[in-house]
């Protein structure tokens, strides 16, 4: 029992961070697409040219990953790829607070009808996902995944 | 990687693009609101340019879209029918007295004054506990009969219209303010009306000078 716990916390921690993602972006893409470029130029930190190449490109990568890890497919892939957005979002809310002085109401990580999170909260759940990533990451095996089935 | 592992990916990708083509297809919106007489507006009412915003009195990036609006309006001279709408966000706990407050001036006639000063003045009343002296203090300032003002601000018809401006942005899914609509394209805060917006419009007078 007590061996088995460390693998079972492992895949809690795998589905938590892939429903957080596979949520935000799945959220973000059944709404328009100006709802989510409007919420980046908000930040006020974020290059202009990039916002729209950002808008199309981000809540797909987050769907996908996010579904991976839950999935269990590809999952240090899929933790590393989510890992290193929970990173560039931590780097994105503290730069818009110290660089724009930012005073954001909602994150808009979660489009209208979901969670409405405010930076500060977003910026903890950010935190936890990145620890956990980093902690997936480093697993070796993949206990009750599509990963382990495959490569049987 | 074996040929069965990427093909399960590739699965996987498919029925997720597939899934949510379908569900966005099913998630159809309503139009945006047609010109309204009730509805806060300045402009010709024939203007071939109809700009609907949905807004927060709050909220800073809507103050920040302010001088956008007035470029507008300084550029296309007698071209602009621009409407406001309510959109107060729950996070903003002030919001909806000073939504109120403005709908009490706007039955005084003076709406607009008073939406101006309620941005200009954002950072004030936005950090009181309670903003109803300051709201009466800025009616007071407009000369505006403060009897009929204060009793306005708990009137509950008033409440329902701002209640229903922000029913009708819910349907619009409306997700961050200020939220704009030009001749019923969707602009979402005051950079994309500067760097899209102001050009869409453009455009948009071109095909119609064309047309005539």
């Amino acid at each position: 029992m007590l061996r088995k716990s460390p693998d079972l916390f492992w895949f809690l921690a795998r589905i938590f961070v892939g429903c957080v993602f596979a949520y935000a972006g799945y959220a973000k893409l059944i709404e328009p697409i100006e709802n989510f470029r409007g919420n980046l130029t908000h930040y006020g930190v974020i290059p202009y040219a990039l916002v729209p190449a950002i808008a199309l490109i981000l809540p797909w990568l987050e769907l996908i990953f996010g579904s991976f890890l839950i999935l269990g497919y590809a999952p240090k892939l899929s933790a590393s790829v989510l890992g290193v957005f929970s990173l560039i979002f931590i780097g994105v809310i503290i730069s818009s607070w110290v660089v724009a002085g930012s005073d954001m109401a909602t994150c808009g990580c979660f489009g209208q009808g979901g969670l409405q999170l405010t930076p500060q909260q977003i910026f903890v759940l950010d935190l936890i996902d990145l620890a956990l990533a980093v902690g997936l990451i480093r697993q070796k095996q993949f206990p009750w995944s599509l990963d382990a089935l495959l490569r049987r | 990687m074996k040929p069965r592992y990427l093909l399960t990916g590739l699965g996987i990708v498919a029925i997720l693009v597939a899934g949510v083509l379908i569900l966005k297809g099913q998630n159809v919106m309503q139009a945006p609101p047609e010109r309204e007489s009730g509805a806060r507006s300045k402009g010709p009412a024939e203007a071939p340019i109809h700009i609907t915003e949905f807004s927060d009195f709050q909220c800073p990036a809507c103050r920040v879209a302010i001088p956008v609006v007035e470029q507008i309006f300084e550029s296309f001279p007698g071209q602009i029918l621009f409407e406001f709408h309510h959109y107060p966000l729950q996070a903003h706990s002030n919001a909806p007295l000073a939504h109120q407050a403005a709908e009490c001036a706007a039955s005084q006639r003076q709406f607009w004054p008073y939406h101006d000063r309620l941005y200009e003045e954002q950072m004030r009343w936005s950090h009181e506990p309670n903003p109803a002296q300051t709201l009466l203090l800025y009616a007071r300032d407009m000369k505006l009969n403060l009897d009929a003002f204060a009793a306005c601000l708990t009137d509950e018809n008033v409440t329902r219209r701002i209640q229903a401006d922000q029913k009708k942005g819910d349907q619009l899914k409306i997700q961050s303010t200020p939220t704009f609509f030009i001749n019923g394209k969707r602009f979402v805060g005051g950079k994309e009306l500067m760097e899209q917006g102001i050009p869409y419009i453009r455009q948009t007078l071109a095909q119609t000078q064309e047309h005539a």
